[in-house]
């Protein structure tokens, strides 16, 4: 077009061609409708929050976290209740919960993100893959993905860890390494029935390539429910990854919201020092809630939207 | 090329599908049965022509044309375009063929990406096969497709167009690489009538515009005429009827074509015509052996020579032996729901009941009676023998093709000649 052309700033140009682009579009557009529905907006502020608590937190946090509080009378302040220096009160070893909780945060996020992306990747991979090609292929990675079904998580994440060393990105790669399989399953039963429609026999009768056709027909129609299974992905990663870490086999020295819980579970203060377990759990559970209700909103909304691909599987 | 080559050529076209086998088929070595679609099917398409192919559905016109844009692999046969064999095709020849054929699907509503704007749609083929000058040439055949002004529709997804112009946006898809041949699965019988004339109207002016052919399948003969200038009628995989649209109108020779015309409805409540008897639905197309498809339902089957019999009571004797020889008559059935199981009288007076309506005399009915004592019994052999001795029809021999006039293919045995040709030859015949 003309009009367009006449700007010649190579960089709003290279803005506008990606903003124009239709995966960021759609992406865009989606997201919108999301927030038209104020649940689903609360919840996605609520996730944004979690997210940024994760790029600030460590600097907002009033002390280091192993840094020892003391009293005026200079005793160590040992599982102290809630106080104005300390608002949400101190650790058995007398560190302050709420810079805990702060630089906590991006532990999680990191989780949630990393785990959540893995699990994504694997299960949107193998799905498109799978229904799309179909024939042998198809067949080796559904059964294999019947398989990974039957592995039990926890102790499979022990056995892994002790090959791997416990650590805190090992603890993630397991998860992820094992949680794709639902989103797989999914996935490749819309690539299927997308596959089948005529817009995608004009595009192969076109002459357009396997790739192609992936691309720009099958990804853009299921990514929505891919990021209906990132969702739920993040949510997951960030509870399994707590789990791994209140049983002892992820790394105790990341001091993750997972870690605090399993410290004032081992202390034995749980019931006493009360705050200190229960905000690390409250955060958890929110953070774990969002993602879920996020996703849900997401469901409802594609529902409603008869107009979409995706509308007939998520109703089924 | 050569003036003399066709511009596509079905030449006996098969596509075959196998029926799913289960682990006892592979046990017991039982031979698949083959479900067949599309079955010695052949015409040719010169360059400008439009040919109309009809038939109710489930007979095989849409295998037809996703065969024939190659999204099925062919099972026998072969299409020739521009003299070269779709079974010699290399990717030089795939890309071409791919450019220069570009299909339209009934269903407007999925036939466009839902994720795409109207212009990405229109460009994709564009991109695909690298044609330079994309902005232009989109926003013509947007004109062409009377999407007026385009600017208003470039950046219009699917969601927010009306049937009609999704309808117009894969026509315009179609053309946009001005292709050759355009083939056209009942592109507008899911638009409302209002709309089916216009867009109907358009798509026979660009076809010209665009100096392309096309070959227009449908259910629907009353649309035929605005079209195309040829039609096949298509019954069971075969197409049984050839001729000019004009001739097949007026005159269906082809007692299934009649019953198709005799169904096309007049708009007109005290308007009285005959209409063809046709009775039941098509069998499944499987494991169909020779002769005419349309017997077990035809009101014109012809009865062997010496052997008087009323045409409606032959007719049922037709579909039973049908259903007899095919191992499809539901005996289980009728036996659960005697009151004696045991009775092989009654289950004899069953299965007449269920098959046949009117009263046969003399000779005809002794020999249906022993048939269906023979069923009773159990012998199916002896029955079908017994049935095929005294009641075998001409019609299953009937070859794929016959020429009943110049220009006029029928597959009836009404036209058939029995003077300049045998029986015997009529494997020759099938051009």
């Amino acid at each position: 077009m003309p009009a367009r052309d006449a700007v010649s700033l190579p960089n709003t140009e290279a803005f506008e061609n990606i903003a124009d682009h239709h995966i960021v579009r759609n992406f865009v557009g989606g997201l919108r409708m999301m927030l038209n529905d104020r649940t689903t907006a609360a919840y996605f502020w609520i996730l944004v929050g979690i997210t940024f608590l994760g790029v600030v937190g460590p600097m907002l946090a009033p002390y280091g976290i192993e840094q020892t509080q003391y009293s005026e009378t200079g005793q160590i302040l040992s599982a102290a209740p809630p106080s104005i220096n300390h608002p949400l009160g101190t650790t058995f070893a007398g560190y302050d919960v709420l810079s805990r909780l702060l630089v906590g945060a991006r532990p999680t996020v990191i989780t949630g993100l990393l785990g959540g992306g893995l699990i994504l990747t694997i299960g949107t991979s193998i799905g498109i893959t799978a229904g799309y090609v179909g024939g042998r292929t198809e067949t080796i990675l559904m059964r294999f993905t019947d398989f990974v079904y039957g592995v039990p998580l926890i102790p499979f994440g022990i056995v892994m860890i002790t090959f791997l060393g416990v650590g805190f990105l090992s603890s993630i790669l397991v998860i992820g390494l094992i949680l794709w399989r639902g989103g797989a399953r999914v996935i490749r039963a819309q690539t299927l029935q997308i596959k089948q429609y005529p817009f995608v026999k004009v595009a192969k009768a076109t002459g357009a390539s396997r790739r192609r056709i992936i691309i720009k027909h099958i990804l853009p129609n299921v990514a929505p429910m891919a990021i209906f299974f990132l969702a739920l992905g993040v949510g997951y990663a960030i509870m399994l990854q707590a789990s791994l870490t209140f049983l002892g086999v992820a790394s105790p020295f990341t001091p993750s919201w997972g870690v605090m819980i399993r410290n004032a579970f081992n202390s034995g203060y749980m019931s006493q020092a009360w705050w200190w377990s229960l905000t690390p759990g409250l955060l958890i559970g929110i953070t774990v809630l969002s993602t879920f209700m996020f996703g849900r909103g997401y469901e409802d909304l594609i529902t409603a939207d008869s107009e979409s691909v995706e509308a007939d599987t998520v109703a089924a | 090329m050569a003036d003399d080559t066709p511009l596509l050529e079905i030449d006996d076209l098969e596509k075959h599908f196998e029926q799913s086998t289960n682990i006892l088929d592979l046990l017991l070595r039982r031979e698949p049965s083959k479900i067949q679609a599309v079955d010695g099917v052949s015409f040719t398409l010169e360059t400008n022509d439009s040919i109309a192919v009809i038939g109710e559905s489930g007979c095989g016109k849409t295998t037809l044309l996703l065969t024939l844009i190659g999204l099925h692999d062919i099972t026998g046969g072969d299409v020739v375009y521009k003299g070269t064999p779709m079974s010699d095709f290399d990717d030089a020849d795939w890309k071409e063929y791919r450019s220069n054929v570009q299909v339209i699907f009934q269903d407007p509503f999925n036939s466009l990406d839902p994720k795409m704007t109207v212009e990405e749609s229109l460009k994709e083929p564009l991109k695909i096969h690298d044609v330079g000058n994309r902005d232009e040439r989109v926003y013509q055949v947007l004109e062409d497709v009377e999407l007026r002004p385009p600017e208003q529709y470039l950046h219009r997804k699917p969601m927010n167009l009306s049937g009609g112009e999704k309808q117009r946006v894969a026509i315009g898809r179609a053309l946009v690489l001005e292709p050759d041949i355009i083939l056209a699965d009942e592109p507008v019988s899911m638009l409302d009538v209002s709309t089916q004339a216009s867009v109907l109207r358009m798509l026979k002016d660009l076809i010209d515009d665009y100096d392309a052919s096309m070959i227009y399948i449908s259910h629907d003969l009353s649309t035929v005429s605005y079209i195309s200038e040829t039609v096949n009628v298509m019954y069971l995989g075969r197409i049984v009827e050839s001729a000019p649209t004009e001739w097949i109108l007026d005159d269906p020779k082809h007692p299934y074509s009649e019953a198709l015309v005799s169904a096309i409805p007049i708009p007109d409540p005290h308007h009285d015509r005959a209409r063809t008897e046709m009775s039941g639905a098509p069998r499944d197309p499987i494991d169909l052996g020779e002769g005419c498809r349309f017997r077990d339902r035809c009101p014109k089957v012809i009865p062997p020579d010496g052997i008087d019999v009323d045409q409606e009571a032959y007719r049922e004797v037709m579909a039973f032996r049908e259903a007899l020889e095919r191992d499809d008559l539901p005996l289980e059935r009728i036996r659960k729901e005697l009151d004696d199981p045991g009775d092989q009288e009654a289950f004899a007076a069953a299965i007449r009941g269920e098959y046949f309506s009117g009263e046969m005399t003399g000779e005809n009915a002794t020999t249906v009676d022993a048939a269906l004592d023979d069923v009773a019994d159990g012998d199916l052999d002896a029955a079908a023998d017994r049935l095929r001795d005294r009641f075998e029809s001409v019609c299953e021999n009937t070859p794929l093709s016959v020429e009943a006039e110049a220009d006029w293919h029928v597959a009836c045995h009404q036209y058939y000649d029995h003077d300049r040709r045998t029986k015997e030859d009529h494997a020759i015949t099938t051009d």
